[in-house]
């Protein structure tokens, strides 16, 4: 046990210094009394005898220096008192102590809130599971001047269904709506959404369901709400089910209340970006389905497949818009055809990007 | 090694030796280290006493605080377990070093 005998001396050294400091003291006087004691003895006056006793200590104050450094604590020992001198003069001294103290506060308070943000919008995954599987697809139209688009409809309708990378596709749009019904009459935000955003954002209603593909398509009134707007809307999150609200004065029944934690779009996205409380079928008409090179409306968010990467998948779309143009109408392609400078490409980021913008 | 170091590890050493013979205080061990070194290591107390805090706080010896017959406190150091494993690690070492030494210094001699 000769590392604890070593530390508890360390601890007495350092927390009973008077102690100690008694204890070296004594040592010495022990010392000097038998030394004196032997100069006397060996016949020498007794003032004669103290003086030779101290000089063959060599100075008492540097033998207590080398003591104390011999006990391996003088650096804290200094710290300490270093630190009780400054305390001194910093005491001395108030307005100056105040503009450092207030100097450091605000430096440190800036610090924080700056890196609150940063982790807020940087480091904190998305509140989608897998979420780093998550891309953001867009399209461009380089020579025209757009270097980055929403999808369109069809694009959207064709990628979904050629690509080989995704596992699975979504797509939304935000919008206002005037709400009316449950005793309400204001506008909100809803977001039109395919059937399977739910799914490849990997997030279901804690609450009834999600609205299935085929409500979508058959273009179905139902309506899935945030935990925050039922709330608010209906005086609960369950009581809300099986009731109905207006949107744009036209009858909708909710189907399905999202979880407390989901918010969606993410605020600050780059297109659709503020945070819908009602969710409704994109239910795409025929007109829709014709906006080529128009209607660039609609934000696709995508699950990566298994082992498949970002730069694959971006090169998958690149060859899919590529076949989109060559598959539009005769007249439309003998247009784009006069347009030197057009192409249609797309850029596929992390999912996170889309809002973080890097 | 520096010299120093050399006495440094010799000093400890003549105070083990010393304190593995009985339990004893300061001047006491002064006088001891005085009469055996016959002036030669000239260790006076000033080197004794730091040496002395330095084993106690490495462990090798240990002290304790009796009150003599006039009523002084007296302190009076005594070897470890660790202590007394020191002291025959030090003395093999030295033994080999001194024999070393001698062993050069005495064939050089001729």
């Amino acid at each position: 046990m000769r590392w604890l005998r070593k530390w508890r001396l360390r601890f007495r050294s350092l927390f009973d210094r008077s102690r100690v400091e008694n204890d070296l003291e004594d040592e010495l006087r022990d010392y000097l009394d038998r030394e004196t004691e032997r100069e006397v003895a060996a016949g020498a006056a007794l003032e004669e005898a103290k003086r030779r006793a101290l000089s063959s200590l060599g100075g008492t104050e540097r033998l207590k220096e080398e003591c104390r450094d011999a006990r391996g604590i003088r650096w804290l020992e200094d710290t300490f008192n270093d630190v009780r001198s400054a305390v001194r003069t910093l005491r001395k001294a108030p307005v100056f102590t105040i503009t450092v103290i207030a100097a450091l506060g605000f430096c440190i308070g800036a610090n924080t809130a700056i890196f609150s943000v940063v982790d807020t919008v940087l480091f904190r995954p998305l509140p989608f599971p897998n979420q780093d599987r998550l891309v953001a697809v867009t399209e461009s139209v380089p020579g025209l001047g757009f270097p980055v688009l929403p999808f369109s409809c069809p694009d959207y309708l064709f990628v979904a269904a050629n690509n080989q990378s995704f596992a699975a596709t979504g797509t939304y749009r935000t919008q206002s709506y005037e709400i009316s019904g449950a005793g309400l009459s204001r506008r909100l935000t809803g977001a039109r959404v395919t059937a399977s955003l739910f799914t490849t954002l990997g997030v279901s209603p804690v609450y009834g369901r999600a609205f299935t593909r085929e409500e979508d398509e058959q273009s179905r009134r139902v309506a899935v709400l945030t935990s925050g707007f039922a709330q608010s809307a209906f005086g609960g999150t369950e009581k809300a089910l099986g009731r109905t609200i207006f949107l744009d004065r036209i009858l909708y029944t909710v189907v399905g209340i999202m979880p407390r934690s989901f918010s969606f779009p993410i605020g600050g996205s780059r297109f659709n970006d503020h945070p819908a409380d009602v969710f409704v079928p994109v239910s795409w008409n025929n007109e829709d389905r014709q906006q080529n090179v128009s209607g660039f409306d609609y934000s696709m968010v995508a699950r990566l497949r298994t082992n498949v990467t970002i730069p694959q998948a971006s090169a998958d779309v690149h060859r899919l818009l590529e076949r989109v143009v060559e598959n539009y109408p005769p007249n439309l392609r003998e247009a784009l055809s006069h347009m030197a400078n057009f192409s249609l490409e797309s850029q596929t980021v992390p999912f996170r990007e889309e809002f973080t913008g890097r | 090694m520096k010299p120093n170091d050399l006495v440094q590890g010799t000093l400890s050493l003549l105070i083990l030796r010393i304190l593995a013979l009985e339990p004893t205080h300061g001047w006491a061990l002064s006088q001891r280290l005085k009469q055996m070194s016959k002036d030669v290591l000239q260790v006076g107390a000033g080197s004794l006493y730091p040496a002395l805090h330095k084993l106690e706080q490495e462990g090798w010896i240990t002290a304790e605080w009796v009150l003599s017959d006039t009523r002084r406190r007296v302190k009076f150091y005594s070897l470890t377990k660790a202590g007394r494993k020191q002291l025959a690690t030090q003395t093999a070492d030295w033994k080999r070093l001194s024999g070393a030494i001698s062993g050069i210094v005495l064939s050089a001699e001729g």
